[in-house]
């Protein structure tokens, strides 16, 4: 290898250049990071007040558990493990069943209960629960202003990301709650869209209230 | 093969070209699929547990700062700009990363009591949920394609700055 010395500073200046260039293009993207925020910490990141003493140890979270795929472990072990975490941080848990009762509620086409979907736009575009207010908790910005009144008015909210180990459902009822929502109305549906989606039920594309099942 | 052939093949350019090409498309792609989605980008830095608590502005700037960076130096080596200082970066990139890669991987076999390469997680490599085995062979071959870049002499079918300077 020639001029080593040469080589090594061009790397460096071009991964300057480079990595400098990147920072700009995220501060253009449409879906940029927030640099200064720390995207996995809520407002509500305390020990586990609503948790009984006796409450089983909290299990594994998701980088601790091995080699599974997300949406393959909607159900069984992943997911009672994922509601067994939930509880111990004291958040409430609904199966399909329950998510399934709370949608075909009248007081849901009401808007007394609500459902929130915790997922990026793609996703959410692509298919939600019909009704269903979206929360990107890493552009929180977007959703506050129309998502906070709501939620101050619905009696019961049923936060749902994909489901299985995912985590931004779980996150993302930790924010709200750290935004003065009553905890006591929030719920997590550990199993998600694609527990939702697999047992057949309505879901809506495109904007919120589409229209487009 | 001995010294004079090596470098015989080496004047053609042919591995220079292929060793641009292999990375320089790999990383456009890659890196393209990470600036597409920078969030899912974030979780999956997030997963290495590689920066320190309390200082997440270091994993924010690098999730948002690598995949342009990533698609750039795909982009100077298709093009053959900057050769050998690009493919010193991204060696570089690659040695972390594929270190990186192997420790959690390992740490998620050990905690599930299951072979290295029945482990599938997103590596933040661009391609979503991967066999871990498939992330570090496929990190190996850029390594590998990288040292040719490197330490390549031909610059054959590289643009060139007098190329540019002429119109």
């Amino acid at each position: 290898m020639k001029e080593p010395a040469r080589t090594l500073a061009e790397a460096v200046l071009l991964g300057a250049a480079t990595l400098g260039a990147g920072l700009v293009v995220n501060a253009l993207h449409p879906d940029g990071l927030s640099l200064t925020r720390d995207h996995f910490r809520t407002a509500t990141d305390a020990p586990p007040a609503a948790a009984p003493p006796d409450a089983p140890p909290a299990p594994p979270g998701p980088s601790e558990a091995a080699g599974v795929a997300p949406v393959a472990a909607a159900t069984g072990a992943v997911a009672s493990e994922v509601a067994d975490r939930l509880r111990a941080r004291g958040l409430q848990v609904v199966s399909l069943a329950e998510a399934r009762a709370i949608f075909e509620d009248p007081a849901c086409a009401a808007g007394a209960y609500l459902f929130i979907d915790a997922r990026g736009d793609a996703e959410y575009r692509a298919g939600h629960v019909p009704g269903a207010y979206q929360f990107d908790r890493y552009h929180p910005e977007r959703h506050i202003e129309a998502l906070l009144p709501a939620c101050h008015a619905a009696l019961k909210l049923v936060v749902y990301c994909l489901g299985g180990e995912c985590e931004d459902s779980e996150l993302a009822t930790l924010d709200l709650q750290g935004m003065g929502v009553d905890p006591q109305r929030l719920q997590v549906y550990v199993g998600g869209l694609a527990e939702w989606t697999a047992a057949g039920l309505p879901v809506e594309t495109g904007a919120r209230g589409g229209g487009d099942d | 093969m001995t010294e004079g052939a090596l470098r015989r093949l080496d004047d053609s350019g042919v591995p220079l070209l292929l060793a641009r090409l292999g990375v320089g498309a790999t990383f456009l792609v890659l890196g393209g699929n990470k600036l597409a989605d920078p969030v899912a980008f974030l979780k999956a830095l997030r997963e290495y547990d590689m920066f320190p608590p309390g200082a997440p502005v270091l994993m924010n700037v690098t999730a948002a700062a690598l995949p342009f960076a990533e698609v750039a130096c795909g982009a100077l080596l298709l093009a053959g700009v900057a050769v050998r200082g690009t493919a010193l970066f991204l060696l570089g990139l690659l040695a972390a990363f594929s270190l990186a890669i192997h420790a959690h991987a390992s740490d998620l076999a050990a905690a599930g009591a299951q072979p290295l390469c029945s482990i599938v997680f997103d590596c933040g490599c661009g391609k979503g949920l991967q066999n871990a085995c498939s992330a570090l062979a496929q990190n190996a071959v850029l390594l590998l394609l990288c040292l040719v870049a490197l330490a390549s002499r031909s610059r054959r079918w590289c643009l060139r700055a007098e190329w540019l300077r002429r119109g």
